[in-house]
């Protein structure tokens, strides 16, 4: 008899993660993925603390705190099914359809960073705030160039903004190609992944 | 004055020996030779003459055990008849009758007193007008009659579980009556001077020795592995534990143990559970009286002692469970509150007395790392004593009427029940309502051998155990009856040890199919 549908984790997409961050992840922290390996016969992600750089994709830690010990091993989810992820109390309550995303050296959502959508529903454990949220797929974002960007030029870095271009974040994306118009410090631009990387163009004012 | 049976031309000589029990009367008579002996069932009649009358209906002549016998007079010929009981070896009975539930009531669904059972062997036996109004009916001996037995030998084994005595038989009219009751020796008559006082060993002491007592209550269990040798330990205790315990290995995947552990930890670590006493901790069974040791006293069994009732009246056990605190895999890292069921399924390995479950079970400490859950396990099990083995069994003992050896009955059906702070005495309750039975069968010891002229009124009982009618039409002789009381005391005549002998070995021959 298959005990599954007693228990969500079980069925939840998941893939085994390795901590190389030197220190424990706590359920529900959200994690950078650093590459991968294969660990004996299993495919194994290894993940870290989220850094200032905006990633296409992060993992969530959906199983029990993942030790700092030796490689230690724990499970790591998408979250394309709506579940259980921290969130930074000083940003306030997430709230429906709010956007919460990944903040540099922290295993915490911040509001109005990119990233996940929030459904509601919050919890706390320890020291930890939890909310139900499900992973955005990143294909767009809105930022401000960081220095001069030429046309043509593809190591251009974006400033990720906030949602409504609110504020600057503290994240970047380096290495946006340029294929419109010269950009000077501080141009608002938007951009998307195609093949090969980010694309930017300056925003119509 | 005569003798009579529809048949023979001329009986000169009869002896009539009635006895209590299912197998029939062997009656001797002796006829004039005739012409032909083609007997068909018939009443055997006796007349003393005087008034006194013997009617046995339906009996059977066995033409077969004719054999000659020279007298003064000269050659006769001397036959056995059986009394209508020749009939009662014929019929069946079936079900499962007085079952126990797991507390050790009786089963209401397949609740019957031992006149209801009786009543279904006598019908299955042909008889009709039958009295078993006297039987105990705060007793229910276990019948298993699921193989389809005889209903005469099943009649017999009720009545010897309920000290009772079926009688009336060779009359075509049962009264079953309980040992040390009925009518008694006759009030009209004359004892002659054969009458002779005697005094039987009843038994010292009555012992009603039972099943097995039951307990239900929550068993601690904790967490074990597989040692690299194949032995079971505590999680703390196994070699291949991690240096900074178990709360950084994650359950089912073991990483960070050395490959030759791994497949030990994923088969064990967080699965199998092992049972060490009570809830509390504790290896006393409440209410036993078995000083437990080891909880290798305790078998196990898969069930509880609470049972479902289906609404239709069927009742059964609930099967054994598992209840506790434990991280249930939700998305919110923290264990289920205390005492919760556990909803999943996990094997239940009785002898070893392990829990094992499909996936990793374990609790999430504040720091959300795994460590080892609070689960108990609600089953029912036995106690046995450390030192002898047995297993802990009602027994109820009283002192006996008289100073012979104990009377020992066992009643296997009969046990009490301790569920969860509920003691339930259903078997010794019913043990005692045995030993009242038992005491007043042996509660009158006057044994008594009187001889009547002619045949007066008298009746086998629960007190009178046999009656020998002899007359001779030759008026050599006269009419005599002879009348025992309590116990089968003349010489002649298979007695009832003998017959008993007989019923064991055809009840034998009819369980191995011979």
């Amino acid at each position: 008899m298959n005990d599954s549908f007693l228990y969500p984790l079980l069925s939840r997409p998941k893939v085994r993660v390795q901590n190389e961050s030197e220190e424990p992840i706590p359920t529900g922290g959200v994690m950078r993925v650093t590459g991968g390996t294969f660990v004996g016969k299993n495919a194994v992600v290894t993940v870290a603390k989220p850094d200032n750089t905006l990633r296409r994709r992060y993992l969530v830690n959906c199983g029990p705190t993942i030790a700092s010990e030796n490689d230690a091993q724990g499970w790591g989810t998408r979250l394309l099914i709506a579940g259980l992820v921290l969130y930074d109390n000083a940003s306030g309550t997430p709230a429906l359809d709010e956007e919460w995303g990944p903040q540099p050296n922290s295993w915490l959502l911040k509001k109005d960073y990119p990233g996940y959508l929030i459904t509601g529903g919050t919890t706390t454990f320890g020291s930890y705030h939890g909310v139900i949220a499900e992973g955005m797929m990143q294909i767009s974002f809105f930022g401000k160039a960081s220095g001069s960007i030429a046309k043509d030029a593809t190591n251009g870095t974006v400033k990720i903004w906030t949602k409504n271009f609110g504020a600057d974040t503290l994240i970047t994306l380096p290495n946006c190609a340029n294929y419109t118009t010269a950009l000077v410090d501080g141009d608002k631009v938007s951009g998307s992944w195609l093949s090969g990387g980010p694309v930017i163009a300056k925003l119509p004012c | 004055m005569g003798l009579s049976f529809s048949g023979i031309n001329a009986i000169v000589r009869a002896e009539v020996m009635l006895t209590r029990g299912i197998l029939p009367g062997v009656h001797v008579v002796r006829i004039s030779p005739q012409d032909g002996l083609n007997l068909s069932p018939a009443t055997l009649q006796i007349a003393d003459g005087i008034g006194g009358v013997l009617n046995l209906p339906d009996c059977l002549a066995l033409s077969h055990s004719m054999r000659k016998v020279e007298l003064s007079g000269g050659w006769v010929w001397e036959l056995e008849v059986l009394d209508h009981r020749w009939r009662w070896a014929q019929g069946s009975v079936g079900g499962e009758w007085n079952r126990r539930l797991p507390d050790g009531s009786v089963d209401p669904l397949y609740q019957k007193t031992p006149a209801q059972l009786a009543t279904m062997c006598l019908d299955a036996m042909g008889e009709s007008g039958y009295d078993v109004g006297h039987m105990p009916s705060n007793v229910y001996p276990y019948s298993d009659w699921r193989d389809n037995p005889s209903a005469d030998l099943m009649l017999k084994a009720l009545c010897d579980a309920v000290a009772c005595e079926i009688c009336g038989g060779e009359f075509q009219a049962v009264t079953i009556w309980p040992a040390g009751s009925g009518p008694d020796l006759p009030s009209a008559g004359v004892p002659m001077h054969e009458q002779v006082v005697m005094v039987r060993p009843a038994p010292g002491e009555i012992i009603i020795v039972g099943g097995y007592k039951r307990y239900a209550t929550k068993l601690k269990l904790r967490a074990v592995g597989i040692e690299t040798d194949e032995t079971v330990a505590l999680l703390d205790n196994l070699s291949y534990r991690p240096s900074a315990g178990w709360g950084v290995e994650l359950p089912g995947v073991f990483a960070g143990l050395p490959a030759a552990n791994q497949p030990f930890a994923k088969l064990s670590v967080w699965r199998i559970y092992q049972v060490v006493g009570q809830s509390d901790g504790s290896l006393a069974v409440p209410t036993s009286s078995v000083t437990i040791n080891t909880v290798s006293q305790y078998h196990l069994l898969d069930v509880q002692i609470a049972r479902d009732d289906f609404g239709d009246g069927s009742q059964f056990a609930l099967p054994a469970t598992v209840s506790g605190s434990w991280y249930n895999y939700g998305d919110v890292p923290s264990d289920e509150a205390s005492d919760t069921p556990y909803l999943g399924t996990f094997e239940l390995d009785l002898p070893r007395q392990r829990v094992t479950f499909p996936l990793p079970i374990y609790s999430l400490a504040s720091d959300q790392t795994p460590q080892e859950p609070t689960l108990k396990l609600l089953t029912s099990y036995y106690a046995s004593d450390e030192d002898t083995g047995q297993y802990e069994a009602l027994e109820v003992t009283q002192s006996g009427p008289g100073v012979g050896p104990a009377l020992v009955v066992i009643r296997p059906e009969l046990f009490d029940s301790y569920d969860q702070g509920t003691s339930h005495n259903f078997g010794t309750t019913e043990a005692n309502a045995y030993l009242t039975l038992f005491q007043a069968k042996y509660a009158d010891n006057d044994l008594q051998d009187q001889l009547y002229a002619g045949i007066p009124a008298v009746e086998l009982s629960g007190i009178v155990a046999q009656i020998t009618v002899t007359g001779s039409a030759l008026g050599d002789e006269g009419f005599t009856t002879r009348v025992c009381r309590l116990e089968e005391l003349a010489p002649l005549g298979h007695s009832q040890i003998e017959r008993k002998r007989k019923e064991i070995v055809r009840m034998i021959q009819e369980e191995r199919g011979l």
